[in-house]
């Protein structure tokens, strides 16, 4: 969580300043559409769109952009691999893996699968990034208590978040701390320096809940939060796009 | 390569892609479904098996916050610890990065229930900033991760305790197997979804078991060992704090 992640690339994107709702809707509406479609073009298209979206409107560089985008890759070739590999008791292609009395083997239908649910899972990451890196989690929050979801669980959220960069940071001396210790050296040592890091970070959040408990019972808290929110109205123009965009997607969805 | 027959040149590539990529490999990471990944029916689906399960968390941990106040904070805290601890990298020996998955210590110390909806906030969290996982697979990841993997723990951890074993066994027991149940029911939750042709939903979860295996094994077992060094280090150095959260009462 420091100057290279997804949260600073939101705090410093130039679609930082277009409608919070508009963007949520423009990405998980797309990610919804993209979860019901199931052509491959469709896929080819929302993943151009979307990552040109976040690259030229947004102004992320291409090269971080092909970094977050490979996040998710393991797990994409990992499962593509596997719904790919067919296993039979029966040789039902040409190559084949002979274990025991079953065959491991390629069939065009799997394979087929595989590139298409890809497909289909690029895309959606495509969209889920054109929302996660230009809104920042306060304005993503801000849009559910909109939504009038329960507000214990918004405060949480609104907490937990914050408390993250608290803990993100003592983390990181601890773990400075260690190392300029010789803690981390060889895997027994490193396990343990680990461990007992992470129960000393345990202590210390509690600690600092205590702390910060008593700070807000000083400023009046009674047991509501209340953020300051920064209105951004949409533009004509973000409106023409989202309804043009939509309905190009309505559009293909129609062909078949 | 021109002594060797087609067949054997494809298992040689297969190979190599195999290994390249388990050497690339982060298990936690790779244990969240992706974005996208799950046909919508699924996702849906998923997340209607959580709702339940969540709302009994809601239910129980509104009722001690309107006891104590001051618990609304240590819930917070607790989210934020359970999200860096799934957020760092632990040391390993093949020079991978990997991710704890938390399920474990937090069912241990927080009991299940309010780890369902601290999971639900994390996993949030954890794909809009980190891109682990996604917003329509969040049911199923939450199914797997906030309920399934925190109640298995659980529940083993509080039958060893029955059972009078050693509590550092019971932990280490408990967080390995909580962390491999997880990994079993992703792989169930993908092959639900993308049944094998032939052999049917049984044979997919057998080759998603097998091809997340070598990942996820040896990151089970050390999660076991780590949630036990953070345990002794708790029971060392913060007894009061953990009676404050309800952990090791019989102390």
């Amino acid at each position: 969580m420091g100057a290279n992640s997804i949260d600073y690339y939101a705090y410093t994107s130039n679609m930082r300043n277009w409608n919070a709702a508009f963007k949520l809707v423009l990405g998980i509406g797309t990610l919804v559409f993209t979860v019901a479609a199931n052509r491959l073009w469709i896929f080819a298209w929302v993943f151009l769109s979307m990552s040109a979206l976040t690259v030229c409107v947004g102004r992320l560089s291409v090269h971080v952009y092909v970094r977050l985008l490979s996040i998710p890759l393991i797990f994409l070739l990992l499962g593509a691999l596997t719904i790919a590999v067919e296993v039979a008791r029966e040789p039902l292609a040409i190559h084949k893996l002979a274990i025991g009395s079953w065959y491991l083997m390629f069939t065009r239908q799997s394979v087929s699968l595989a590139v298409h649910v890809t497909g289909k899972a690029l895309a959606a990451v495509s969209a889920l990034y054109l929302v996660t890196l230009s809104t920042s989690v306060s304005e993503i929050l801000g849009v559910l208590e909109k939504l009038h979801l329960p507000s214990l669980l918004i405060e949480l959220m609104h907490l937990i978040y914050r408390y993250i960069f608290v803990l993100m940071d003592t983390t990181v001396r601890m773990r400075h701390a260690a190392e300029s210790r010789l803690g981390y050296g060889g895997l027994r040592k490193s396990l343990r320096t680990f461990g007992q890091m992470l129960g000393n970070l345990f202590l210390v959040s509690l600690k600092k809940a205590n702390r910060y408990y008593e700070a807000m019972e000083a400023r009046c808290y009674d047991g509501g939060l209340h953020f300051l929110q920064e209105e951004h109205p949409v533009t004509v123009g973000q409106a023409v796009f989202g309804v043009c965009y939509f309905g190009v997607l309505l559009v293909f969805l129609a062909v078949r | 390569m021109k002594n060797y027959t087609k067949k054997q040149k494809g298992v040689i590539f297969f190979t190599i892609v195999f290994a390249a990529v388990l050497t690339a490999a982060d298990p936690a990471k790779a244990m969240h479904v992706m974005e996208g990944y799950l046909p919508g029916g699924h996702c849906v689906l998923w997340g209607a098996v959580c709702i339940p399960f969540l709302v009994l968390g809601f239910m129980s941990m509104k009722k001690s916050i309107a006891a104590n106040r001051k618990s609304m904070v240590i819930i917070a805290m607790c989210g934020a610890f359970v999200f860096i601890v799934s957020s760092l990298k632990i040391p390993s020996v093949t020079g991978s990065c990997s991710h704890m998955t938390g399920t474990g210590l937090g069912a241990i110390l927080f009991g299940p229930t309010t780890v369902s909806v601290l999971g639900l906030i994390v996993l949030i969290f954890q794909a809009i900033l980190l891109a682990h996982g996604g917003l329509t697979t969040l049911g199923a990841n939450c199914f797997s991760m906030a309920i399934a993997g925190p109640i298995f723990s659980y529940l083993l951890y509080m039958l060893l305790k029955k059972a009078k074993i050693n509590r550092r066994i019971s932990v280490f027991i408990a967080a390995a197997l909580g962390d491999l149940f997880t990994y079993c029911v992703t792989s169930v939750q993908l092959a639900l979804a993308y049944p094998s042709a032939e052999g049917g939903v049984m044979a997919s979860a057998v080759k998603f078991l097998g091809i997340f295996a070598p990942t996820q094994v040896p990151l089970a077992i050390v999660e076991g060992i780590l949630t036990v060094i953070v345990v002794i280090a708790l029971e060392n150095y913060a007894k009061p704090e953990l009676k404050q959260i309800g952990f090791m009462k019989e102390v």
